[in-house]
């Protein structure tokens, strides 16, 4: 009796999201010597955090910190993932669960050896979803020169593959196979753990604000791709609309947030954001004038002193009010707010305005089919949800990185003890 | 404001706003969307971010003497874009329904039009001297034969004593209660040197203003976004009411000076001038009355504050137009048994809304040219204040 | 050891663009002609089927020590692994082919250089014997409060022995003394029961968890997989040995003289948040100067902007709490009035729901304040004056009960620490905010003492939902370092790594600086011998020890100065006179080293005059082997590690800070043999900054050019 208990007990996890929740979990899990499997929807692995410049408090880069992850998850045999495949459906019980998998085929196989020939010869091109659309890539691609895995992937949605095929003849390993399908796999784990983080919120549907009629005005996720080297300015500073370098820079707080129009809740990391932001405008220039409106300034604990530092820099201006209207007037953008503490309506004109827009559970794109509970706005809750099924990271509520890799690492030990207690049967 | 101030929160104050369909508003966070989505609020010291936390506190006497509740003209886009559902809109109309009731002279009047269970008395008080008019003239018991003249039923001399006489109350005690609301506001009583001179321009820029609905008309021109506000109808619909009251005004007027100065007898010809504009003007004010209760009916809360004394007044003013038609329309058809109580309630009804004018939602026309001429006062004044400043920097410069 | 007692094959890959770019045939000339070694191939793509061919060589065992010449070792890492050989990757794709015109003969000479390095490491090398003596599977958790009994609770339930060890006479901790907690589920509108009790309750009864309650830890010393304990059980002490330890001491109010500016300690209806809690808990709140009722109450936030230390007060749990006890004063009492004063409002995530449940209670006012003056109004009354308030300048009012936030300050190490019998001090290292150092973003749980994980408020302000998560994770951590130390594999960040560094005693100066550099406090003083002694399940191979012995006693199995040196040397001499200046780089293998292979994908073009060796972390860096470099006749070496300092990137904690004071110790050696000290350039460069790599390196080049060729080049000869 027993015997047949432990024999339907899997020691394997699967990890839903290959953002840094889900890499934290997956390593955590794997040296802790449990089989894990990764089924991340992006080409490549990181999540948000591969987009980002750099972290806040300590301004230092994101991929110092996934080099070691991923070099960890290269070095363990225990660890697989799947790139460009989403989670149907999860059914089953602790120690044996049943994952539905749909895989988007990527047209290039193991034997990329990223030699960029085929790049070279495609003639399509495609908007740069790495760089939120600004810029164009090939339709084959290397999603970004830090990707992992390091391989190219075709859009199937750009490439003309019927009238085309010049990076086929181009390639020299046989690394392409047009003809690849999707396909479906099913799964066995013995727990799950959902890690499927959070999208931008569209700032296009905050109307007032002006996101969309002007190129200018930019979200704080765009703010980290113009700011990052490998960014589409490579790092420059510039207006996307004339290329001018943006010396003063407007930060408008809670743009979806804490906005019952859009997001209830507060996103919790804009505030931290924007500082570290107005940091990548001081660094560049020194006249920089930068100015942050906010409802409360949301640098918690550590965080105070980080602020106060950014503050101490003295180009950057904090301005109690929430803007409420953007215009565009003679080159200049002009955000207007009631500065409360002077009871006196504001408008500054800068050269960018940056909408720190928030976190919408990526979940709320669409949710696999399995005993999972939501609150109202598509966050994972734990009681509701069945034994077995954990949420980390910003799938459970929007959240930094470092509290995400703590959740990752705690949910891994629910998900070893929830398949450790079905194995005692 | 540098110098402390001692608060002592007014929670019974607070309730009662709460209780004006404004309940909301305990959700602000204070974030001043509302200031800067209002077309109409001043840069300087803008509302209705700070009235919003006010009453959150409870602060009475502040909101009381504030000029801002009575320069909203309710266009809703603060409502409208509150990230906190806080409906800053319902809470302006809240606390200017409040402050009529709070200035009320007598008070207890205003208190009487804000509570159902004292309508059959208002109404009750014109019924009853009217009745008695008619009783010592005898028309009571006897309707006048032949045609059918109202003047015959209850002769204009009666009505006009009648009617001057409200309308003196009336006006006496809504002036009152404005100068109360005057007396308190802050930027009202210290004036700046040669600030008094600027009273006047201020006057005659609000009696523009008003004319020509500037401030309703920013509402709709100065607006930012795309979501609907439910208040699109508003300056239209109050133009024909404001210019529909007047055609009226000045008809009762003309017709007043051609029965006691050239001894016209009524009823006019339907084609006489002043018959024409009176017909217009009150069709104008039955169609604007319409649309006002359409769409507080069909927008329900959209339609921002609905309470018990706004749709009193709104069917008041309906009522008055329509009885007004009705009765002339069965006088000329010479249905005796209809033209006469009608004309009798049509009159009860213009009655409870000139009397009554300092206490209902009507008192708007007293308070608000005050608060408007606070606000442009003020302006001049620091306009004054600046140049002054200015001419003393030169000084000190030379 | 001589290259001949190992069986090399070397194997030349003309893939991605490295045939067009080099001629693949004169490298496998050298590995035939300079190393002789057994078996030499080529092919177009090793990474393809012609993996086979390797993995037969090594079937066949002609083959024990393989030494690729393609692609940077940090990929294909999976397709090069070969079971019974050791295998040396040779980067001749990033950072030579792919950054180098095709034909470049100085890209061929760069090329042959790094096989030649490559074949001399692969020579070298030794296989390593793990360290598995110690494999004790127990967890051992301090602190019997939220966090604590989480990770006992976790830990047990993956199956593990739990000793739980609390300082007070019953498990609670701080938890124990709230009467409720803040919403943690939706609608997350009001406040909700702990589940303390029921924790409590839990491990009491798990068998596998064994409670010491009353006691403290006096003593650990050993290392994970085996550390002995002694712990204090009402003062009689008791031996046990654990395998890795969780420190869930929890949290203390901080320094209350600092709350003296809010009126606390003056005024006797004055109360910190917690003060307020106990009242509450116990039953009817009152006023502590005459008993009185309490009708209006202000619950002010201390985190005035004047104050610039007040890391332990500006925390969600100091608004929250005030929302949470707003409410509740509330619903004891629903005629009394509540002020909620705040410098910011930190209510994050959901938690802003509960902020709006607490201001849509009429009777709660809430207002933003700057300054709070409290002063007495004489007849029992605390007068607060708020500043730039919301509500338009300044502001008064006179209250029945004024609470001040309590702030949290991480359990002080003396009163509750663990007092570990380490050479480097019995606390655990900190940072500047009092908790554990780490890096903290990416990495929260590697503290620098390895196998001890810290949880909860010890390691972070953060509320009872968030250490209960703190907890498991901890939990999990402990369970991880058990895993691997018991098969003597490293922890993170060099995860299974083997080898641990040996010291040859014989010749120690005993100047211990190795003891004092360690960043994580592995090595020892053998109490007998006075030599320092290493607990390998401690150490995370860095190799700091061994870059700093100045008498290079310290190696690994595969990682010694002799490895770097024989490197250096097999590297060909500089041609002499009018060639460009040659140039050692020494990149630390995890952010300079990816960073210039970045360059290469970028298709950046370097200078081909440089070397590029990988070192661990720039704190490996000995002297000696820099010294090798420069007799060698280089005529600079550029040291490439990440940024240090405050906010230092090290994933040793402190590598490229030690190396930097080892530079001046550098310099002079250099200036010692009159070569001049700027031959040794120290760069740092963070790892998304491939696009700086050929600024920097042709910076490099420029400089040693003006100083000239290396004197030595010829001498050399």
């Amino acid at each position: 009796m027993l015997e047949a208990q432990h024999r339907s007990v899997h020691r394997s996890i699967v990890v839903v999201g290959g953002g840094i929740a889900g890499i934290s979990a997956a390593v955590e899990a794997a040296e802790a010597g449990y089989e894990v499997t990764i089924v991340e929807r992006n080409p490549y692995l990181g999540g948000r955090v591969a987009q980002l410049n750099k972290y806040f408090p300590k301004l230092c880069v994101p991929t110092c910190g996934l080099e070691i992850n991923f070099q960890r998850i290269k070095k363990n045999p225990r660890i697989r993932f799947l790139t460009m495949a989403e989670v149907k459906s999860i059914s089953g019980r602790p120690g044996d669960f049943d994952i539905m998998v749909n895989q988007r085929p990527r047209y290039i196989n193991d034997r990329c050896t990223i030699c960029n020939a085929c790049a070279e010869a495609c003639t399509q091109k495609r908007p740069d979803a790495y760089n939120l659309g600004m810029g164009t890539t090939k339709a084959i691609y290397l999603p970004h020169t830090m990707a992992f895995p390091m391989k190219y992937v075709i859009d199937d949605a750009a490439c003309r593959p019927e009238a085309c095929g010049k990076c086929v003849d181009a390639c020299k390993y046989g690394a392409i196979d047009l003809a690849m399908q999707a396909r479906s796999l099913r799964l066995k784990a013995g727990a799950v753990i959902m890690a499927t983080g959070w999208d931008p919120y569209d700032a296009a549907r905050i109307d007032n604000l002006g996101f969309g009629r002007s190129p200018d005005i930019i979200t704080n996720v765009m703010m980290e791709r113009l700011a990052a080297p490998n960014g589409p300015t490579g790092g420059r500073l510039v207006r996307p609309s004339d290329g001018r370098e943006v010396r003063r820079v407007a930060f408008v707080q809670c743009a979806g947030s804490r906005d019952a129009l859009h997001l209830g809740y507060c996103s919790a990391i804009c505030c931290l954001a924007s500082l570290k932001q107005a940091s990548y405008v001081i660094e560049r220039f020194p006249d920089a004038e930068v100015t942050i409106f906010y409802i409360d300034l949301r640098a918690p604990g550590g965080y105070d002193a980080f602020s106060r530092k950014i503050q101490a820099s003295g180009n950057v201006k904090l301005i109690n009010g929430k803007v409420a209207k953007i215009v565009e007037t003679a080159g200049d953008l002009v955000v207007e707010a009631e500065d409360i503490q002077a009871q006196a309506k504001r408008r500054v004109a800068v050269d960018m305005v940056v909408l720190a827009s928030g976190m919408a559970a990526a979940l709320k794109r669409g949710k696999p089919q399995a005993d999972i509970a939501f609150d109202d706005d598509r966050f994972v809750v734990a009681d509701g949800t069945a034994p077995g099924i954990y949420a980390a990271g910003c799938a459970r509520s929007p959240v930094d990185v470092a509290t995400a890799v703590q959740d990752a690492t705690a949910a891994v030990m629910k998900a070893i003890g929830a398949i450790q207690t079905a194995a005692r049967g | 404001m540098n110098q402390t101030v001692v608060i002592q929160p007014d929670l019974a104050f607070k309730r009662a706003i709460l209780g004006l369909d404004a309940g909301d508003f305990t959700a602000c966070y204070q974030c001043g969307t509302c200031s800067v989505m209002c077309p109409i609020s001043p840069d300087d010291d803008p509302f209705p971010r700070k009235e919003m936390i006010w009453t959150q506190w409870g602060l009475k006497d502040r909101l009381m003497h504030d000029p801002a509740i009575w320069l909203c003209h309710q266009c809703q886009l603060c409502s409208t874009y509150c990230p906190r559902e806080a409906k800053p809109a319902n809470v302006m109309a809240a606390l200017r329904e409040y402050s009529v009731a709070f200035h009320a002279f007598p008070r207890f009047l205003g208190e009487w039009l804000n509570k159902p269970r004292y309508l059959p008395l208002l109404l009750g008080f014109p019924v009853v001297v009217l009745l008695i008019v008619l009783a010592i003239i005898g028309t009571l018991t006897e309707l006048p034969k032949g045609e059918v003249i109202f003047h015959a039923f209850i002769p204009f001399i009666y009505v006009e004593t009648i009617f001057v006489i409200a309308v003196a109350f009336a006006l006496i005690a809504g002036v009152v209660g404005a100068a109360r609301y005057w007396r308190g506001a802050p930027q009202a009583s210290d004036g700046a040197e040669g600030a008094m001179a600027s009273v006047p321009g201020a006057a005659w820029t609000v009696l523009r203003d008003i004319l020509l609905h500037r401030e309703f008309n920013k509402c709709i021109e100065k607006r930012v976004g795309d979501r609907p506000s439910y208040k699109t109808h508003v300056p239209l619909s109050h133009m024909a009411v404001f210019f529909g009251f007047g055609g009226l005004f000045i008809t009762t007027m003309g017709l007043a000076i051609g029965i006691y100065v050239f001894d016209f007898f009524p009823p006019m010809s339907q084609s006489h001038p002043l018959k024409i504009l009176a017909n217009v003007s009150g069709v104008a004010v039955i169609i604007a009355c319409l649309v006002f209760l359409f769409r507080r009916v069909i927008d329900k809360e959209k339609a921002g504050k609905t309470t018990y004394n706004d749709w009193l007044f709104v069917t008041v003013l309906l009522l008055v137009a329509a009885t007004g038609f009705l009765a002339q329309i069965t006088r000329t058809a010479e249905l005796p048994h209809v033209a006469y109580p009608t004309y009798f309630v049509h009159l009860v009804l213009v009655f409870f809304l000139l009397a009554y004018s300092p206490y209902s939602k009507f008192a708007h026309v007293f308070y608000r040219p005050a608060a408007m001429l606070i606000a442009r006062y003020r302006e001049a004044r620091n306009r004054a204040a600046a140049a002054e400043s200015a001419a003393g920097g030169v000084r000190a410069a030379a | 050891m001589s290259p001949m007692t190992k069986k090399l094959g070397i194997y030349v890959c003309s893939g991605c663009g490295i045939g067009e770019c080099l001629a693949a045939n004169r490298l496998t000339e050298i590995a035939k002609r300079e190393f002789a070694a057994p078996v030499v191939q080529s092919s177009r793509a090793f990474c393809l089927e012609d993996a086979e061919l390797i993995r037969n060589d090594v079937a066949k065992g002609v083959v024990d020590a393989v030494v690729i010449a393609a692609c940077s070792p940090r990929v294909n890492t999976d397709v090069f692994a070969f079971p019974g050989a050791m295998v040396e990757r040779v980067n001749i794709r990033e950072q030579v082919a792919w950054c180098h015109p095709a034909g470049d003969p100085e890209a061929q000479a760069m090329a042959e250089d790094h096989l030649r390095m490559g074949i001399a490491r692969a020579a070298m090398r030794k296989a390593p014997t793990p360290y598995t003596e110690a494999n004790e599977r127990r967890v051992l958790v301090v602190g019997g409060g939220i966090a604590g009994l989480n990770a006992a609770l976790h830990a047990a339930a993956a199956g593990l022995e739990v000793v739980l060890v609390e300082r007070e006479a019953r498990l609670g901790g701080a938890v124990a003394r709230l009467r409720s907690q803040y919403p943690t589920r939706p609608p997350y509108r009001a406040p909700e029961r702990t589940s303390i009790g029921q924790l409590i309750d839990e491990a009491q009864a798990t068998d596998r968890i064994l409670v010491y309650t009353g006691s403290r830890v006096v003593r650990v010393a050993g290392q994970p997989g085996r550390f002995n304990v002694t712990i204090a059980r009402n003062g009689s002490p008791v031996e046990l040995i654990v395998g890795a330890i969780v420190l869930a001491t929890g949290w203390k109010p901080a320094d209350k003289a600092r709350l003296e500016a809010y009126g606390y300690g003056r005024i006797a209806n004055v109360v910190t948040s917690l003060e307020l809690e106990e009242m509450a808990a116990k039953g009817s709140v009152r006023r502590p100067s005459d008993g009185g009722p309490v009708k209006t109450v202000a619950l002010i936030s201390v985190d005035s902007p004047a104050d610039e230390k007040q890391i332990p007060y500006a925390g969600n749990v100091e608004s929250l709490v005030a929302l949470k006890q707003a409410i509740e004063l509330r619903t004891d009492a629903p005629e009394r009035q509540v002020y909620v004063a705040y410098r910011y409002m930190h209510a994050p995530g959901q938690n802003e729901y509960f902020f709006k449940a607490a201001q849509q209670d009429a009777g709660i006012f809430l207002t933003r304040a700057a300054g709070r003056a409290v002063s007495e109004d004489g007849n029992g009354r605390v007068l607060v004056e708020l500043d730039s308030t919301l509500l338009g300048g300044r502001q008064r009012i006179a209250v029945d009960l004024v609470v001040v936030g309590t702030g949290m300050e991480p359990a002080s190490p003396e009163v509750e620490g663990l007092n570990l019998a380490y050479l480097q001090g019995e606390g655990m290292p900190v940072n500047r905010f009092g908790y554990a150092d780490s890096n903290f973003i990416c990495f929260p749980y590697e503290t620098r003492r390895t196998g001890i994980y810290s949880a909860g408020c010890v390691r972070k302000a953060m509320d009872l939902a968030e250490s209960a998560q703190d907890g498991a994770a901890a939990a999990l951590k402990a369970i991880q370092c058990i895993e691997l130390s018991s098969a003597g594999a490293a922890v993170h960040p060099r995860v299974g790594d083997l080898a641990y560094p040996e010291i040859l005693t014989r010749h120690c100066t005993q100047c211990w600086r190795c003891t004092e550099e360690c960043p994580f406090g592995a090595i020892e003083v053998n109490a007998a011998t006075r030599t320092p002694q290493v607990n390998p399940n401690r150490c995370r191979r860095c190799g700091t020890c061994m870059g700093g012995c100045p008498v290079q006693v310290i190696s690994f199995a595969d990682y010694s100065v002799n490895i770097l040196s024989s490197m250096v040397h097999a590297a060909a001499r500089p041609d002499g006179d009018g060639a460009e200046p040659r140039v050692l780089v020494l990149a630390c293998e995890n952010d300079a080293y990816p960073a210039i292979d970045m360059a290469g994908v970028n298709r950046a073009t370097l200078p081909g005059s440089v070397r590029i060796v990988p070192v661990r972390c720039l704190g490996s860096v000995n002297r000696a082997a820099v010294a090798e470099a420069v007799i060698a006749g280089y005529d600079a070496v550029a040291l490439m590690g990440c940024r240090s300092g405050e906010d230092y990137q090290c994933h040793f904690i402190h590598g490229s800070e030690v190396l930097k004071t080892r530079m001046d110790n550098i310099r002079e050696v250099i200036d010692r043999m009159a070569l001049g000290p700027e031959r040794v350039q120290y760069l740092e460069v963070a790892i998304s900054e491939a696009d700086k790599i050929p600024g920097m390196l042709n910076d490099v080049l420029a400089k040693a050019r003006a100083l000239g060729a290396s004197p030595l080049q010829h001498a050399a000869e």
